[in-house]
């Protein structure tokens, strides 16, 4: 440790020659001047280290004790760093990275984000963008307070935004609204007719008056639950029948017959590419960027760009507003070639399950699919008939009407 | 035989009182860490110094350590510090 404290002050090393050296050492030690290493060369001639600082204290006092000093080695941290002081680029190369440090780290590097579901990122950056919060702004100007109450204010879905500036970096703090619930659509009345035809194997009533049974055959369109309700008066009397009108509400489970097609040409266009390959290089700091090649412009328009970009990363995973972008340009020609057919009617067949699947919803389920596929006038068409079993019960929109009304 | 160094008025005082002689009296302090340090309070500076012999001004009477690689490593108005093979002290 005492070392280390020894290399930070600096030592000089010194041969002190003359005729009573010791008389040197007792006044170092009145003057408190610290020595230490004392080697006696001979009667006359001693060596020893001092601190740097006491440097001049010591001649003076050899000086007084009609001794000679002689320098025989500085070493320490002040004599490391007193090299440097003719070295005026390198000065000037330090102080301006000093100066870069205490300048660079008042910019905006990041912004983070966070505490968003719905609003995504690119929404409430373009905002705060809008408001001048970006990167490579000037930090200590930002009024982050008025940036977060406008974004509040912009932006329709966050209840809440807070900006935290922390040296480099922004963070943005959101909070969402809460979504009001859906209300159910009471008032009214309304019907529940048939979204496919289909035979009916189930019916479900909940309000209203079932029209159809199972077993009964149904065309799309055909009401299914009625939302007037038929009261009819005691048998054998004359009171006429009340009609009390309601929301019709239930399920009718059905088998249909579903069929759907899909067509693709079995000769295509594709790219061909060809040798001509341009690979051009630029650099992107905070938002601008810097490209390294002349003529920004592409002769022709059968290039395919692929672009990777590099961005700087600091090892805690903070990103950095630095990238390298290369872009590759690949010149292409169109050549006809002929559709794999066992393959395109494949892909059709799996787009078309999809497509069934959404149809009859995600209770239902498909039964069975029978596919044919042919090919006329170089077109592929697949065709499925499917069988399906479905809720195919679907409302009307509601009709305002009383509530209890007689037939008259 | 050597001859009886004549004691001081604080000397005496300290010896009566039975008080501390380095303190009042500002007597040599000498203190000895097995035989391979010697830590001098009190001192008055170095008379003769060589790394088998050392002599010190104690003021009223002189110290010499003798030994091996003596060496004065370090020193300053109030005490030195001195290591190496220390075989004797003599009072002189």
């Amino acid at each position: 440790m005492q070392s280390l404290v020894n290399y930070a002050r600096g030592w000089v090393r010194l041969v002190v020659c003359g005729a009573f050296p010791e008389r040197l050492l007792n006044l170092c030690a009145q003057r408190d001047v610290t020595f230490w290493g004392v080697e006696w060369l001979d009667s006359q001639t001693l060596r020893l280290t001092i601190l740097r600082r006491d440097m001049g204290k010591l001649e003076e006092l050899a000086r007084r004790a009609g001794c000679t000093v002689k320098v025989e080695h500085r070493a320490g941290l002040p004599t490391f760093l007193g090299r440097f002081r003719k070295r005026y680029t390198f000065l000037l190369g330090l102080s301006l990275s000093v100066l870069a440090i205490c300048l660079l780290s008042n910019f905006v590097l990041t912004i983070d984000v966070t505490g968003n579901e719905r609003v995504p990122d690119a929404v409430i950056l373009t905002k705060l963008r809008q408001l001048g919060l970006r990167t490579g702004v000037y930090g200590p100007k930002l009024d982050t307070k008025q940036i977060a109450l406008d974004t509040q204010l912009a932006l329709d879905d966050l209840a809440w935004v807070s900006v935290n500036l922390y040296g480099t970096r922004v963070q943005v703090v959101v909070r969402e609204t809460v979504e009001p619930p859906q209300l159910l659509e009471q008032e009214g009345v309304s019907d529940l007719v048939a979204g496919a035809g289909g035979l009916v194997l189930r019916v479900d009533a909940v309000e209203g008056q079932a029209k159809v049974g199972a077993g009964d055959m149904v065309a799309p369109g055909d009401v299914l639950i009625s939302g007037t309700v038929t009261m009819e008066g005691p048998q054998y009397s004359d009171v006429p029948p009340r009609y009390l009108y309601v929301r019709a509400a239930g399920t009718v489970w059905a088998r249909t017959w579903r069929t759907v097609s899909a067509e693709i040409p079995i000769h295509a266009t594709v790219k061909r590419y060809t040798d001509e390959v341009k690979t051009r290089w630029s650099v992107g700091i905070f938002d601008r960027r810097i490209n390294f090649y002349r003529n920004g412009s592409i002769s022709g328009e059968n290039y395919d760009k692929i672009s990777k970009t590099h961005t700087a990363v600091l090892p805690g995973g903070q990103v950095l507003p630095i990238s390298l972008t290369g872009e590759t340009l690949r010149l292409w020609k169109p050549a006809q070639v002929q559709v794999d057919t066992v393959a395109a009617q494949e892909l059709l067949e799996h787009q078309l399950s999809s497509r069934l699947e959404q149809l009859v919803g995600q209770d239902g389920t498909v039964v069975t699919v029978d596919w044919s596929a042919r090919i006329a006038d170089g077109v592929l068409t697949v065709t499925g008939v499917a069988e399906c079993e479905e809720q195919i019960a679907r409302p009307t929109p509601s009709r305002n009407i009383g509530g209890e009304q007689n037939a008259g | 035989m050597a001859e009886k160094r004549r004691t001081g008025l604080l000397e005496k005082t300290a010896q009566v009182f039975d008080l501390p002689a380095d303190v009042v009296a500002g007597l040599p302090r000498l203190e000895l860490i097995g035989d391979r340090e010697l830590r001098m309070e009190n001192h008055r500076g170095i008379l003769a110094y060589g790394t088998q012999e050392i002599h010190i001004s104690g003021g009223v009477f002189g110290v010499k350590v003798c030994g091996q690689e003596l060496e004065l490593r370090t020193m300053n108005a109030l005490e030195l510090l001195i290591t190496g093979y220390i075989t004797d002290i003599h009072i002189i």
